[in-house]
């Protein structure tokens, strides 16, 4: 696949920043990463950072005259831009759930509306997978999707106060961890016992854009042996 | 290197929070800048106490903690103006004070400005964690303990490599927010406004809505900008304006999140958006448009301007 220029905009943002709007339908979250990748590369020095989201890509850089000058040699980048194969690059990841009544806050409420009994509806998350797309609105916090048609679902009518860490939620065509407490507005199916976010680690978010998630369907039991020893949950697919 | 003393809280304040230029390369994944109010306040605070390599501050509101110094060191204040007094005598932004071990700092009123940067020379002894001591308060991490300060706390501070000038004295160390115009760019979504509304942008009084934070400063709109534009999530800055489907607006602040999905109709300029981070709630101020062109010239001059000050105030040192 090759970028033309009607496949995009580029937008000054700020003093320091410019956006890439993608026009086009990109199949795969990986293809926003091999923009960044190619721009990271040549102009390296002067970007201090970047996110990538569904249909776009923000670029912040370390001087603001930098945002006219950087502007037409990213568009001279981006024209005739040629995608890569993604497959290589993808990593799988299995994230144990319990959707338990102990941690299935809004089952009822799911059930009621998609007309449908919860051991179909756990069943049907679990047997697909999940691509992350972004990350945002939380450190770790990843936006992964997309869900079949018939579990789509609209956010609470006003918002939790709070949710804990770990939480697995839904809402619309996508699903989410809760990396830490905080307030949320999406239907929460169960829970996980995996930290989403821990600054202990090197890297200190376990998803990242990319990566492919399965859900795998643990017991109550298994929750808090899993979360007494997080180890002993091998989350990479080799 | 031995560490020059230390301070206490001895009486907490409503926010007061270790601060820095923010932790920077971690947005892909969430994690947000949560740097400072006032740029320009926290570089002259710093400069007041001759840290040339800029040192984590407390950003302070008001009301304020009180603060005991353990040990004599030198310290500065920038940004709003809320009465300071060491001990009984008052003392004022913009100056290098000499305390000693015992010496009480406390703040008696808000005269204006909503943040205070209070700056200890050598800089307080914080670990950095994702290259910087900023607080994440939210995810509760980063600088002291990931909370903000509260009674009992100790902070240490580093040996200073320079001894600053207590004579000095920098005029602009107050951020005195008298303009009431705010200057933006257009942001990435403000096309998707009909023409009325781009132009009602410019001509209406807008306010500050008491429900707002560091995160965000909810400004009061109007009926005439509600909309129902529906866009995918996507990056966010501090200065973004979003406006919320209601015709309310939120201005992302320090603590912004990474990404929103609101449109972004307008993008403060760095320059302004401190001004609105001091602005009273009950005053108007209005909105007015300038290019990217211009808006980079200005940000440019400023750079400019801190390195003279910078160099100007190295030179007092020897």
């Amino acid at each position: 696949m090759r970028l033309t220029q009607s496949d995009y905009q580029l937008i000054p943002l700020y003093e320091y920043g410019l956006l890439i709007n993608f026009n086009i339908k990109l199949s795969d979250p990986t293809y926003i990463l091999q923009v960044r990748n190619e721009i990271v590369k040549r102009f390296k020095s002067i970007i201090v950072d970047f996110v990538p989201a569904y249909h776009s890509l923000t670029i912040h850089l370390s001087r603001p005259h930098l945002v006219t000058t950087i502007l037409s040699n990213i568009d001279s980048l981006l024209t005739n831009f040629e995608f890569g194969d993604v497959k290589y690059e993808k990593i799988q990841l299995t994230i144990p759930v319990c959707f338990g009544d102990a941690f299935a806050f809004d089952k009822k409420r799911i059930c009621d509306l998609l007309n449908k009994d919860w051991t179909t509806i756990t069943k049907e998350l679990t047997q697909q997978t999940f691509t992350v797309y972004m990350l945002g609105f939380l450190p770790g916090f990843a936006y992964m999707g997309m869900l079949p048609e018939n579990l789509k679902l609209p956010r609470l009518e006003s918002p939790r106060k709070k949710v804990t860490a770990g939480s697995v939620a839904i809402a619309d065509l996508q699903t989410g961890i809760y990396p830490t407490e905080s307030p949320g507005g999406w239907n929460i199916i169960g829970r996980t016992p995996i930290a989403m976010f821990d600054l202990k680690n090197e890297q200190p978010t376990l998803l990242q854009v990319g990566n492919i998630v399965r859900y795998v369907e643990i017991t109550e039991d298994e929750f808090y042996v899993i979360q007494n020893n997080p180890t002993q949950w091998k989350t990479q697919v080799a | 290197m031995e560490n020059a003393g230390s301070i206490s809280i001895i009486k907490s304040g409503l926010l007061d929070t270790i601060r820095d230029k923010g932790r920077v390369g971690f947005r892909h994944v969430g994690i947000p800048v949560n740097g400072v109010m006032d740029a320009s306040a926290y570089f002259i605070a710093n400069l007041l106490v001759g840290n040339v390599e800029k040192e984590a501050c407390i950003e302070m509101t008001f009301p304020s903690a009180e603060i005991r110094f353990n040990d004599n060191l030198f310290f500065g204040l920038a940004g709003g103006n809320f009465d300071a007094h060491l001990n009984n005598s008052s003392i004022q932004a913009g100056k290098c004070y000499n305390a000693q071990a015992g010496d009480i700092l406390t703040f008696k009123k808000q005269i204006s400005g909503n943040f205070i940067y209070l700056s200890v020379a050598g800089g307080f002894l914080i670990n950095e964690v994702l290259t910087s001591k900023t607080t994440n308060l939210k995810s509760g991490f980063g600088g002291w303990q990931g909370r903000k300060l509260m009674k009992g706390d100790l902070l240490e501070v580093k040996s200073a490599s320079i001894k600053p000038n207590n004579r000095i004295y920098l005029d602009y160390a107050h951020t005195r927010p008298t303009q009431s115009i705010i200057r933006c760019m257009n942001g990435p979504e403000f096309h998707l406004l009909s023409t009325q509304q781009q132009k009602t942008f410019f001509d209406f009084n807008f306010t500050i809505d008491k429900q707002s934070d560091t995160m965000a400063y909810r400004i009061n709109g109007d009926k005439i900008f509600q909309h129902q534009i529906s866009m995918a999530s996507s990056g966010v800055n501090m200065g973004t304006i979003q406006l919320l489907p209601d015709g309310n607006m939120l201005a992302l602040m320090s603590d912004h999140q990474t990404t929103g999905g609101y449109p972004r109709v307008l993008q403060i300029i760095q320059q302004d958006i401190r001004v609105l981070a001091h602005y009273p709630y009950q005053k108007t101020f209005q909105f007015e448009i300038i290019s990217l062109e211009e808006a980079i010239e200005v940000e440019e001059k400023d750079i400019l301007n801190r390195t003279n000050i910078a160099k100007a105030y190295l030179k007092t040192i020897g």
